[in-house]
């Protein structure tokens, strides 16, 4: 009768260890949740990069004039307060030491996430190179 | 009593794995979904530097290898700019010694009224015509995918200068019989030959087939286009013999550009002929009045 009256050290041990687990569920979800809308943003920024360098790379070499101008893709307003810049200059000489006829394209994407998120894309284009 | 409480430990239990398994899912998929933007994100940037790579290297056409390095960006690309195939064996940076065959020039899989180019004269000589540079009576083609469903069939133009003028030698060559007949020569084709990845190999100039006597002096170029393909299907051509003139001009350049970032490649190859002549110019060349563009 002793026995059944009061709780075994196993069954308290139990309850314990259940209780922990469904905390840590419960606190990791919200977590997880986060990360799937991060990645998602992640993707997002990626495609409108992109498209910026795709559309530069439709550009005639001669009329490709050095600038930054904002991006303008209805896109970014999917993103936290998005915004970007697709900026095109000449090589510098260190990299195109045989003064190449290159301009250098970065296109930045931003977004705020709980920080600030930023994806770069850099590349080339060059007289008489691809789709010239 | 004791049923009951055993029941109650059963339900938690059962409650427990439920929501683990639940849990468990949502971190996974959240893991899974970061990895997989993150990895995608650096393809991108590998990719971008990639071509980057490749216009450095166009505008370099002496550069043997060249490098593009946008450290802020963690991506980079190394570029091999091979020189120009096929080389002459035997010479500087050629594989092949002094005595072996020249290895075929293979194209990039043409696609539908794609025209394949191949220079017989050396190209590069400033006098008019060309100095002839491939002298030997036969030619060995390659053509077809042995995968593809799609038989293809093959268009040869020879363009050669004998007696002060252009002339002009056809091959049509098919590997299958079609209906309506289009009178092609037959070609048997076994897919198994010694440069591997072809369906057909013709050999011009062997007195086999027809109009297929010994190819005359003074080959200029030939020009090849595959018929009846609705894929993308390879196109080969290669020198037959080891003699000194049994070689073809080296003409073409295939630049290989591997671009990274992080711990993602991306490699772009591109084929480069020095020099062709115009799309319209199998049908300009042989008519008899002037040709208004």
């Amino acid at each position: 009768m002793s026995k059944e009256s009061g709780v075994s050290l196993i069954e308290s041990l139990l309850v314990v260890v259940v209780v922990g687990m469904l905390v840590f569920l419960l606190a990791s979800i919200p977590n997880s949740l986060m990360l799937i809308t991060k990645s998602k943003h992640v993707s997002l920024a990626r495609e409108i990069a992109v498209k910026q360098i795709e559309d530069k790379r439709t550009i005639n070499y001669t009329n490709l004039v050095n600038d930054s101008s904002p991006i303008n893709d209805t896109r970014l307003n999917l993103l936290p307060q998005g915004n970007g810049t697709v900026a095109v200059e000449d090589c510098s000489p260190s990299v195109c030491t045989n003064g190449e006829h290159i301009k250098q394209v970065t296109v930045t994407v931003h977004w705020q996430e709980n920080s600030l998120q930023t994806i770069t894309l850099k590349t080339m284009i060059g007289e008489g190179g691809i789709n010239q | 009593m004791k049923n009951q409480k055993g029941q109650v430990i059963l339900v938690l239990i059962l409650v427990m794995t439920v929501a683990l398994a639940i849990g468990i899912s949502v971190v996974q998929r959240s893991l899974s979904d970061i990895s997989t933007s993150t990895k995608v994100e650096q393809s991108s940037r590998a990719f971008s530097a990639a071509e980057a790579g490749i216009e450095k290297a166009l505008n370099c056409p002496t550069c043997v290898t060249t490098s593009v390095n946008f450290s802020e960006n963690q991506s980079g690309a190394t570029v091999t700019n091979n020189s120009l195939i096929p080389c002459v064996p035997g010479s500087s940076g050629c594989v092949q010694g002094t005595g072996s065959q020249q290895v075929a020039l293979e194209y990039p899989p043409l696609a539908k009224e794609e025209v394949a180019h191949v220079w017989l004269a050396d190209y590069t000589s400033t006098v008019n015509p060309p100095t002839v540079f491939y002298t030997q009576p036969t030619l060995d083609v390659y053509w077809g995918d042995p995968a593809a469903i799609d038989k293809a069939a093959l268009e040869l133009t020879l363009v050669y200068y004998a007696s002060g003028q252009y002339l002009s030698r056809k091959w049509y060559l098919d590997q299958i019989v079609r209906s309506p007949a289009n009178n092609f020569e037959q070609v048997t084709c076994i897919g198994n030959y010694s440069l591997a990845g072809y369906q057909c190999k013709k050999t011009l100039g062997n007195n086999t087939g027809i109009n297929n006597g010994p190819l005359p002096s003074g080959l200029m170029l030939l020009r090849a286009r595959l018929l009846y393909n609705s894929t993308s299907q390879p196109f080969a051509v290669q020198a037959v013999g080891t003699c000194a003139t049994c070689f073809l001009p080296p003409q073409a350049r295939k630049i290989i550009s591997t671009g990274t970032a992080g711990t993602t490649q991306r490699r772009v190859q591109l084929f480069q002929l020095d020099k062709v002549v115009p799309q319209y110019f199998d049908y300009a060349i042989f008519s008899a009045g002037d040709i208004n563009k």
